[in-house]
């Protein structure tokens, strides 16, 4: 069994910056980390590796270099191979774009499974797995908590998955990708003590668009099909408010509003 | 006239039909012709809203087949050449627009939350990078336009006008389905908080009390909500969680206790009548659009108020 997981680092959401001139992200200086929903998608690759260790389990990232030391981490896990696609050429691509790029790969790899998140905190579109099953020709389905590891090995992969509170139950036949929401079931494991510093540069491949062979046209802004007009602040309507303190008389003044607009 | 397109999600119709306001702020609605595809049970609660009404081949064959409702979809826009596709953000919605967009080579634009056009010209407006920025969106591909939409952001409230026109078509091009739906294993009575006229939500400052907020709830006949940073921390489901990342929510009465407002979260409020703001800063944004805020601890505050709604005597619980 082959499982590739596609993984997304992002930028620590509460202290990003933005290049209002560009209106593009300022990665490079954002502090990175690892996308919850995918951290999840690698958990439930490696508890499979730990079930069946002749499974190989591949992870993919995109982004620049700088995610390098975050993803030999990954690496120093059970995994077995890692694969870096970085270019700068890549850098503004809009979703479409990004699947493309990552599609034109894996369409050179074959995998029973593609595992992905469901939602990436930053930009939480949701929309490369899908866009990608669409490239593929393979099918697809979000916000998967659990799946039967004895069935996947029985030939279809058995999911479970929450819908607003729901618990639904597919089954699928490979090839497909399985995007999984952040759960309590897949835990990442622990890096073994002194495998820390462990070197996995034989595990790790660098891919640029040397190697993919995408047109200049085809990538970043320009192979883009959304493109970011302006960004803004919103003005939010301001309310005259009345302010009051946690005591009797402010307790008094919110009894006496809730009273007058109907609520107690 | 120009031609739009709604996906009509299976038990989710009247997210479909709100979507006509979207089309409404594209084209304004006199100008559009909207057509609506989806199974026809789901389509029937589209008569008199929507124009043209198209089933797919059987009531419930395409229920969370993606790939074919995109098969389906797309024979559509072959047929009809359509300026724009709108799909609702639900479960099946999520997955259908990336995928869709992608067979159409057409840009896609999620979560749109507000719509400037003059016709020709069109910006999708939708909050990025964490809801920190509103951004606006141009598509470049050619048609179809392509949004997805999260539930109530757009409200359709003009009662149903003149009779839909049903078409009929043959789609030929469904395959063998790959993914099987085997049943609901567990469907918890989950009230859902966008019905709720009453909203007690609590934030990253109510994360040692958030269990608490559910008496106060309970005394306004309100449910409780939660920010993202409670739901990050899994102190609450993301079924209710507001904001950008969760729900999009009108309730009546909302109150934020210990929620500093980021934008994102904001953005999930969608003009409810009275806000009250209880916080330990009072320079935290959420304040400037309360009608009332009240300085200090969320939990004190909870505490003293259930006692002067219940009176002193009558729940000693809240006396101790």
């Amino acid at each position: 069994m082959k499982i590739i997981c596609l993984v997304k680092f992002i930028p620590d959401v509460e202290n990003m910056q933005f290049d209002h001139k560009k209106n593009v992200l300022m990665r490079e200086q954002a502090k990175l980390t690892i996308n919850p929903d995918d951290e999840t998608a690698i958990a439930a690759a490696l508890k499979i590796k730990e079930r069946a260790p002749e499974t190989l389990v591949e992870i993919i990232t995109m982004g620049p270099k700088v995610v390098m030391r975050k993803f030999q981490d990954l690496l120093r896990r059970d995994v077995d191979k890692g694969i870096l696609i970085s270019d700068p050429l890549y850098v503004g691509s809009d979703t479409y774009a990004t699947s493309r790029i990552l599609g034109k790969y894996l369409k050179t790899r074959k995998a029973d499974y593609i595992f992905t998140g469901t939602h990436s905190l930053d930009g939480d579109t949701s929309h490369v797995p899908a866009q990608i099953a669409e490239i593929l020709g393979s099918c697809h389905m979000n916000n998967v908590i659990t799946l039967d590891i004895d069935q996947l090995f029985q030939g279809t992969a058995l999911l479970r998955v929450n819908n607003e509170g729901n618990t639904l139950q597919f089954q699928m036949n490979p090839p497909g990708i399985i995007s999984f929401e952040k759960s309590r079931e897949y835990k990442m494991p622990y890096i073994r003590y002194g495998d820390f510093q462990r070197d996995v540069s034989d595990k790790m491949e660098i891919l640029t668009n040397q190697d993919l062979g995408l047109k200049e046209e085809e990538v970043g802004l320009a192979g883009s099909l959304t493109e970011v007009s302006r960004t803004f602040m919103k003005e939010i309507a301001q309310k005259d408010s009345i302010t009051v303190k946690n005591d009797e008389e402010g307790i008094e003044a919110v009894y006496q509003f809730l009273k007058e607009k109907g609520y107690v | 006239m120009k031609k739009c397109l709604i996906y009509v999600e299976n038990e989710n119709a009247q997210d479909a039909v709100d979507l006509i306001e979207a089309v409404d702020h594209l084209y304004g609605r006199e100008n559009a012709m909207v057509f609506g595809f989806g199974c026809l049970e789901s389509l029937k609660n589209g008569e008199g809203f929507f124009d043209v009404l198209i089933p797919g081949e059987t009531e419930k064959s395409l229920e969370y087949d993606v790939k074919n409702i995109t098969n389906c979809m797309e024979a559509l826009h072959q047929a009809y050449g359509f300026d724009s596709i709108l799909i609702p953000a639900n479960y099946v919605g999520r997955m259908l627009a990336p995928r869709l967009s992608m067979r159409l080579n057409t840009g896609l634009t999620a979560d749109v939350t507000a719509i400037e056009s003059d016709g020709d010209n069109i910006e999708l407006i939708r909050p990025a990078y964490s809801g920190k920025l509103m951004a606006a969106i141009k598509n470049r591909g050619g048609n179809p336009l392509m949004m997805s939409v999260r539930q109530k952001v757009f409200q359709w409230e003009k009662p149903r006008a003149a009779k839909s026109e049903w078409r009929g078509f043959s789609f030929d091009t469904i395959e063998e389905p790959e993914i099987k739906f085997i049943g609901i294993e567990k469907q918890e009575a989950v009230e859902d908080i966008r019905e709720s006229e009453v909203l007690v939500a609590g934030g990253g400052g109510s994360a040692g009390y958030f269990k608490e907020l559910k008496d106060l709830a309970k005394a306004l006949n309100g449910q409780v909500a939660a920010s993202r940073k409670i739901v990050d921390r899994e102190i609450a489901p993301r079924s209710i969680q507001v904001g950008q990342s969760g729900k999009t929510i009108s309730p009546k009465l909302y109150i934020a206790i210990g929620i500093s407002g980021a934008i994102q979260h904001i953005e999930g409020l969608k003009t409810p009548d009275h806000i009250i703001a209880v916080n330990k800063n009072s320079r935290a944004p959420i304040c400037s659009i309360a009608d009332l805020v009240v300085v200090g601890d969320g939990k004190e505050f909870i505490r003293k108020l259930l006692q002067r709604i219940y009176g002193d005597t009558e729940h000693t619980k809240y006396n101790e």
